[in-house]
């Protein structure tokens, strides 16, 4: 059966809908803390190679880590994707942005190997500040934002004071905090706040 | 003068529809059927019509073994849905006169 409508059954029926597609809100924290402890202990590993193995092969762990992200990232979208039933806007645009931040890592790896790796991860940093400013800006969620911001302090840190920081193993426990504050500490917050908007 | 009010919009099932994809990228048919609260075999008929108007794309496919239609509203379906809200606006401020 087809209901006509009155113009002001009309707004109503929009406004219902409307407020439909807004309460169902992404779950993104699993991406920010399965990446940020996945790279945490990617660093950690790296960091036990490069000071107590002695080892060349370390970095080794960060394709591995990539593959292992990679699989799990593309699990986790299908399930939630079914389990949702459809693709926000928020999403798609997120997608881009990773997709653009995936293409830069290659770029900044393959300057390390051929050039330099203490400067490649500056520019990791800065890169994974750049994701999460960016997600933050489309999610509007400031601790992501502020989370960015930092990234790109310890960067321009390690950049400034090159003698103190610019040099392995140190790189990898700068790498290390701007996870903990680009990540981590943002990813918890955001999970705190779906578990909110879900409850209310 | 008001305007016409389009007449594949003005009922409420294919408001809802068009007005839930208009806020997403994309949706499946069970999430339509859940945010509408419309019956399987109403909510099939009113997307077969919008999709012969051109307002929705419809694929139909499949997800672990089980049938899966997405829908998608179209650059058409957006401008007659916002031809629509100016529409109806335009009623509700003449009646409030």
């Amino acid at each position: 059966m087809e209901k006509t409508l009155k113009p002001e059954d009309s707004l109503s029926v929009i406004a219902e809908m409307v407020s439909k597609t807004k309460r169902n809100l992404q779950e993104g924290s699993f991406y920010y803390l399965m990446w940020g402890w996945l790279a945490l202990g990617a660093a950690g590993v790296e960091y036990f190679l490069l000071t107590y193995m002695k080892s060349d092969w370390h970095p080794i762990v960060w394709p591995v880590m990539g593959v292992l992200g990679g699989i799990a990232s593309a699990v986790y979208s299908r399930k939630a994707h079914a389990r949702q039933g459809h693709t926000s806007f928020i999403e798609s645009a997120m997608k881009i942005v990773w997709m653009a931040f995936g293409a830069m890592m290659v770029l900044a790896i393959l300057m390390g190997a051929t050039q330099n790796w203490s400067l490649a991860y500056v520019l990791i940093i800065a890169l994974y500040g750049m994701g999460t400013f960016i997600s933050g800006g489309i999610l509007k969620f400031r601790p992501l934002i502020y989370g960015g911001v930092a990234c790109w302090i310890i960067s321009a840190v390690c950049i400034l004071w090159s003698s103190e920081f610019l040099h392995f193993p140190t790189m990898l426990i700068m790498l290390m905090i701007s996870l903990a504050v680009g990540y981590l500490i943002p990813g918890y917050a955001l999970k705190n706040s779906e578990a909110k908007n879900n409850a209310a | 003068m008001l305007p016409d009010l389009d007449p594949l919009l003005h009922t409420q099932l294919r408001l809802q529809i068009v007005t839930l994809l208009a806020g997403v990228e994309d949706a499946d048919f069970n999430w339509l059927l859940e945010n509408t609260g419309a019956t399987r075999g109403n909510l099939s008929v009113q997307i077969n019509k919008l999709k012969d108007a051109e307002y929705l794309t419809v694929e139909k496919g499949f997800k672990n073994n089980y049938p899966l239609t997405t829908c998608k509203i179209t650059k058409k379906g957006r401008e007659a849905f916002e031809k629509y809200v100016a529409a109806i606006t335009k009623y509700i401020k003449h009646q409030q006169k």
